[in-house]
């Protein structure tokens, strides 16, 4: 692999790299046509694929979208291993490997939808994953492809390489500064794009973003990879840069800040999980600048958990709102005890 | 009817007559049957009889009367105006069908109306072999035009050779 380079893994500012390719079937109708028996029948056919390969280092599990509960539906999607929309056509379903790390939906928008989601910034290895899928599934069933259009998608806007690339990025400082409206801008110009994270529109709860490409014709997947990993690149750098000025000319501000979100954090007994993203965020920063004896990992960890669905699927399904705010605070501060007894 | 001899060969007498109009210039051509039998590499290869209406239609594919939102995959039923309200396709043949009015709309989204990247197997190959017949066959559409016949009857040659060499890799 020539080109690859090798990726730190700057996990203070990126939390986790994704790669999806949109995958359809040759004559078969997209999944908004395709009759129920013939979806089951995809479904069949992808299992016996993954099934029947012996090169595969991974195996994987089966999950129906109409035998699901709600609450498991939801934890699949906040740990990004589905989207929300997965489930509105016959047939869907979703193949996830032991480590979560790649998954395959079955009859979402598209046939097939290959992800492969990794921590920290690793954007090569996410696609050579997802690409080594890729060719696995096509060695069982016949992709539907043009010659000027490349992967023929449901969508327009995902046809060519049928893929979408992206990491999900920290960005405190920068929203601090209120600079992401300009980034926004130059991102536009490299064919990328950036949206909040839990947030409306582009409010961005816990100040994470994720940055992708938008265009997906075109280009080749490797300049995709090679455009996003450059600018990520330069946009951690310059997070980074801000952290150290704040720092220096606004210490005061933003200790304030941090050991305020803190003292919340470890002393609240309910708190939504709005807030929680809010305030973990300032303490995340804090770990990183070493202003405060915490891990990130545990933090990443902690974003994670205090959504409703996984904090259901772990102390119990039947809560009602103010049971879980009261759960949630209560996760929030062992976490955060624990890890400094630890130490 | 008065006989006319072959522009080409200058030798037969010219059966196939074609009149251009280019800026309201009028031109004429007259070919023998030998000289335009390029349908012999069949209809796959070569569609004989588009390319005289086009030579005829001074370059013009396939001129269209329909209107756009009457137009409808013919595979799966999608019609222009379902797509155009909800931004999806019905099926891969609908790229196709739609491709006139598809390709300003990929080019706004994307800057690019042509994918580069990653092919199903065998893809090269065969998408290669056809992209140089398009060549060609744009070559040969030019020498007709420049009235270099004998050009034309080389691309020609070169045309069957490689529609041959593929039904062999076919086979
Ligand atoms: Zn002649
Ligand atoms: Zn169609």
């Amino acid at each position: 692999m020539g080109s690859w380079k090798n990726e730190d893994k700057e996990r203070d500012i990126v939390i986790s790299s994704r790669v999806r390719l949109a995958r359809n079937i040759k004559d078969m109708p997209f999944p908004v046509l395709l009759p129920e028996n013939r979806a089951r029948h995809l479904t069949k056919t992808i299992e016996e694929c993954l099934n029947s390969n012996e090169g595969l280092a991974t195996t994987f599990k089966k999950f129906d979208l109409s035998e699901l509960k709600n609450n498991e539906k939801r934890v699949l999607v906040e740990k990004h291993l589905i989207s929300r929309e997965l489930g509105t056509h016959w047939g869907a379903a979703v193949f996830i490997n032991d480590g979560e790390d790649l998954s395959i939906m079955v009859n979402e928008e598209d046939h097939i939808r290959i992800q492969c989601i990794l921590d920290g910034f690793q954007l090569y290895n996410t696609y050579e994953q997802a690409d080594k899928m890729d060719d696995v599934l096509e060695g069982c069933m016949e992709f539907s492809f043009h010659e000027r259009f490349g992967y023929l998608t449901s969508c327009p806007t995902n046809a060519g390489t049928g893929m979408r690339a992206s990491v999900m990025l920290h960005l405190p400082s920068m929203t601090l500064n209120n600079q992401i409206h300009s980034m926004m801008m130059t991102l536009s110009k490299f064919g990328l794009t950036i949206r909040g994270i839990h947030g409306e529109g582009t409010q961005a709860l816990g100040d994470l973003y994720q940055i992708s490409n938008q265009n997906t014709m075109g280009v080749t997947e490797h300049e995709i990879i090679d455009t996003l990993h450059d600018v990520a690149r330069e946009i951690i750098k310059k997070e980074r840069d801000l952290r150290y000025d704040i720092l220096q000319n606004n210490r005061i501000y933003l200790e304030d800040k941090i050991y305020r979100a803190y003292g919340i954090l470890s002393n609240a007994r309910s708190i939504n999980s709005e807030e929680s993203m809010k305030l973990l965020s300032l303490v995340r920063l804090g770990a990183d600048l070493e202003l405060l004896d915490q891990k990130l990992s545990v933090i990443n960890r902690l974003l994670l958990d205090i959504q409703p669905g996984i904090l259901a699927s772990t102390y119990g399904e039947a809560m009602n709102d103010m049971e879980r705010d009261r759960v949630r605070a209560e996760h929030i501060r062992r976490e955060l005890m624990e890890k400094t007894i630890e130490e | 009817m008065i006989e006319v001899l072959c522009d080409n060969c200058k030798e037969r007498q010219a059966t196939i007559h074609i009149t251009k109009i280019i800026n309201g210039q009028k031109k004429e051509h007259h070919l023998c049957d030998q000289c335009t039998s390029l349908d012999k590499l069949g209809k796959e290869a070569f569609d004989y009889t588009g390319f005289i209406s086009d030579v005829a239609n001074d370059g013009k594919r396939n001129p269209s009367k329909e209107q756009p939102g009457e137009r409808t995959c013919s595979r799966c039923g999608m019609t222009y105006e379902f797509f155009r309200k909800h931004g999806k396709f019905g099926c891969g043949e609908c790229y196709d069908a739609f491709e006139p009015m598809i390709v300003p709309m990929i080019r706004r989204m994307h800057g690019k109306d042509r994918h580069i990247g990653k092919v199903i197997k065998n893809g090269d190959r065969m998408f290669q072999r056809k992209r140089e017949l398009e060549v060609l066959q744009a070559k040969l559409d030019e020498a007709v035009e420049k009235e270099e016949y004998e050009m034309a009857a080389q691309y020609r040659d070169q045309i069957k050779a490689l529609v041959s060499q593929t039904e062999e890799v076919e086979d």
